[in-house]
């Protein structure tokens, strides 16, 4: 115990001194990136899917909350739940990943291994408004509160309606990413999880991120054999989106965002809905154990759940709020084009939940890339 | 005599031919090679101007519109000045530091090739496992994440053998006569190194400087790692490329070409009036 405490003593201290130091170099200087070092009461930051925080939707997120959000660089769900266990804490006030994905690692093993702070629900009115299906995204252990959705994304195949006509029926299914007809045309997502996801989805798997390693290897025998049809691999937002819109590719596994610009930007480009269902995933906010500022992260949490938050969404992202909110005075046109079938059941979906042994996918995604 | 003056012409046409041939073939070669230099440049320069959704061609139209995104974004453009403050800050440091060690790698020393090797180490190891020692040191350490706490000793440290190696040549090779004759002449060590050896130097230094900061310019997946909040121009990119679309890109990729050419084109100049001077 003494140890311990006396441990926990040279670690205040170090920190005082290096907010200390930091704080009296920025008084002393006036040095910008300095001061932007320091930890200001209405300032908070955030590491999220950086489209969450667009251009329509930081701002009102930052006025409902009263704080400034300094965003960090968001890499992937993977980068952010490493960050949450890296030595030092995590060093963000507010993140927020996919649940399915970071549920695992979020909440530890058992009951005191969570790697984030209890949320304060008292302070999260707008919780009451989450929708029924969200509900599935609240991390709950013994009456605490860990982890709250705040949005669905889903990924599907995006064509251009210019090449693949809407009634063909490959696009009643993920086939239309794998199968000959469009051969050359088509485009993957360099992303083992999502692709061998989708792979085991139209291969038949119930539950495809529990295939053994037998399994893995016939869906990587499936995916060699249509290598053949794929144009590119792509591995960024911009880089998919600009192969489908200079028609570079007709077909290509799509986030929801990028469906969602290619429209605004008048190209003929949708998402079909497969039969097998869309890949789908609830964004969910954690405040880690280092937070530096929880009253903000949890105004934020609040805001991202508000009416204005949730209304704006879907136009400003793709995303689809899981406030109820969302859905208040949209037309069915609106709804359909945007998902929000997901919520009522028209749109099957599937989560993209954490594989058993996401080294063994990563194997088998190599493996097909090599072959 | 006629015969004669055909035969003996006959050889020279043949040798003239084959001269000829040689030239346009090393003409070919030539404007080859600079094509596939430069025209992927130039092919950015033309895109940065198509007033097109997407990245390519064919041209659409003569726009301005990318660069006011570009030069009208607050985020892009503190990303740019973060970049050119980091890159001459660590540019700086990492010169000195490899000059130092430079001079010092001229005396004989234990451990002299360990030392050498251990310099060397930062190219050795990859970009993405460097991030992430750097990541576990700060974390351990519980330094704040930032520009100058954390980015610039990533920067420095990643820059400083490629400075190392480029300046240690220069230095080696120095003819130590010159240092002796002024200390003969009883010059200090500090009037020696000053008076007669970083003015036949200078030049290497320039252009280690210049290289150093491309190199800090340029630096991504290290970076990412230990950024915190803020950005540099490379780990905005990848924001910009991972949630959105993105046209503008052509026009950064020439507004940081032109960065980088105003930095070669300061250092250059240096390096010409240093060269002058000496």
């Amino acid at each position: 115990m003494t140890i311990f405490d006396e441990g926990r003593g040279r670690e205040m201290d170090r920190r005082s001194f290096m907010s200390g130091t930091l704080a009296g170099a920025a008084a002393l200087g006036g040095l910008g990136p300095f001061a932007g070092a320091v930890a200001q009461s209405t300032e908070m930051t955030a590491l999220m899917v950086n489209a969450m925080l667009g251009p329509t939707l930081k701002p009102i997120v930052e006025e409902e909350a009263k704080v400034t959000i300094k965003e960090g660089a968001f890499l992937s769900g993977t980068d952010t739940v490493s960050r949450l266990t890296a030595p030092g804490g995590a060093r963000y006030d507010l993140m927020n990943s996919s649940f399915a994905f970071s549920h695992p690692v979020v909440m530890g093993p058992k009951a005191g291994a969570e790697r984030v702070q209890p949320i304060d629900v008292s302070l999260i009115p707008n919780m009451k408004y989450i929708n029924e299906p969200s509900k599935e995204g609240i991390g709950e252990r013994d009456g605490k509160v860990y982890m709250i959705p705040h949005s669905w994304g889903f990924d599907s195949i995006l064509y251009n309606r210019d090449v693949v006509p809407d009634n063909d029926p490959y696009t009643q299914s993920w086939s239309l990413l794998f199968e000959d007809k469009y051969a050359g045309k088509i485009g993957w997502w360099d992303v083992a999880h999502q692709m061998l996801m989708a792979a085991g989805l139209y291969l038949g798997h119930a539950e495809p991120e529990k295939m053994d390693r037998n399994q893995l290897g016939e869906v990587a025998k499936f995916l060699i054999s249509k290598k053949k049809n794929v144009r590119t691999f792509y591995t960024t937002f911009a880089q998919g989106s600009n192969l489908l819109a200079s028609g570079e590719i007709a077909v290509g596994y799509g986030i929801v965002p990028m469906r969602v610009e290619l429209k605004k930007r008048g190209f003929n480009i949708t998402g079909a809905w497969p039969k097998e269902g869309v890949l789908s995933l609830i964004s969910a906010s954690y405040i880690p154990k280092d937070s530096k500022n929880v009253s903000a992260a949890h105004a934020v949490i609040n805001a991202m759940l508000g009416e204005r938050y949730a209304k704006a969404l879907s136009d400003g992202c793709g995303y689809l709020s899981a406030s109820k909110f969302a859905q208040e005075n949209l037309t069915d046109a609106y709804k359909k084009e945007y998902g929000y079938g997901i919520f009522d059941g028209s749109v099957k979906h599937y989560q993209l939940k954490f594989p058993t042994n996401m080294n063994m996918w990563i194997e088998t995604w190599s493996r097909v890339k090599s072959a | 005599m006629a015969t004669l003056a055909v035969t003996a012409s006959a050889p020279l046409d043949t040798r003239q031919r084959g001269e000829r041939a040689r030239r346009m073939l090393l003409w070919a070669y030539a404007g080859l090679f600079y094509c596939f230099l430069y025209l992927p440049i130039l092919l950015l320069v033309v895109l940065s101007f198509n007033d097109s959704q997407t990245i390519g061609l064919p041209f659409q139209g003569v726009t301005l519109r990318w660069y006011e995104e570009v030069l009208g974004s607050p985020e892009m453009l503190r990303s740019i000045l973060n970049s050119v403050v980091l890159g001459v800050v660590s540019a700086a440091v990492a010169t000195l530091l490899a000059l130092l060690l430079a001079l010092g790698f001229r005396q004989e020393f234990p451990l002299k090739g360990l030392l050498m090797k251990i310099i060397l180490l930062p190219i050795l190891i990859p970009g993405i496992v460097g991030g992430v020692i750097y990541l576990v040191f700060f974390g351990f350490g519980e330094v704040q994440f930032g520009v100058w706490t954390t980015a610039l000793p990533v920067h420095i440290t990643w820059v400083l053998p490629f400075a190392f190696l480029t300046l240690f040549p220069r230095i080696h090779g120095l003819d130590r006569s010159l240092e002796e004759a002024a200390a003969d002449l009883g010059a200090r060590p500090l009037t020696v190194f000053r008076r007669v050896v970083f003015p036949i130097i200078k030049p290497g230094v320039v252009a280690t400087a210049m290289f150093a900061f491309t190199l800090s310019f340029d630096e991504f997946i290290r970076t990412l790692f230990v950024i915190g909040n803020q950005r540099t121009v490379p780990v905005h990119l990848w924001t910009l490329l991972s949630d959105q679309m993105a046209p503008f890109l052509p026009a950064v990729g020439v507004v940081i070409t032109v960065i980088s050419m105003l930095v070669s084109f300061v250092g250059f100049a240096a390096s010409a009036r240093a060269g002058r001077a000496h």
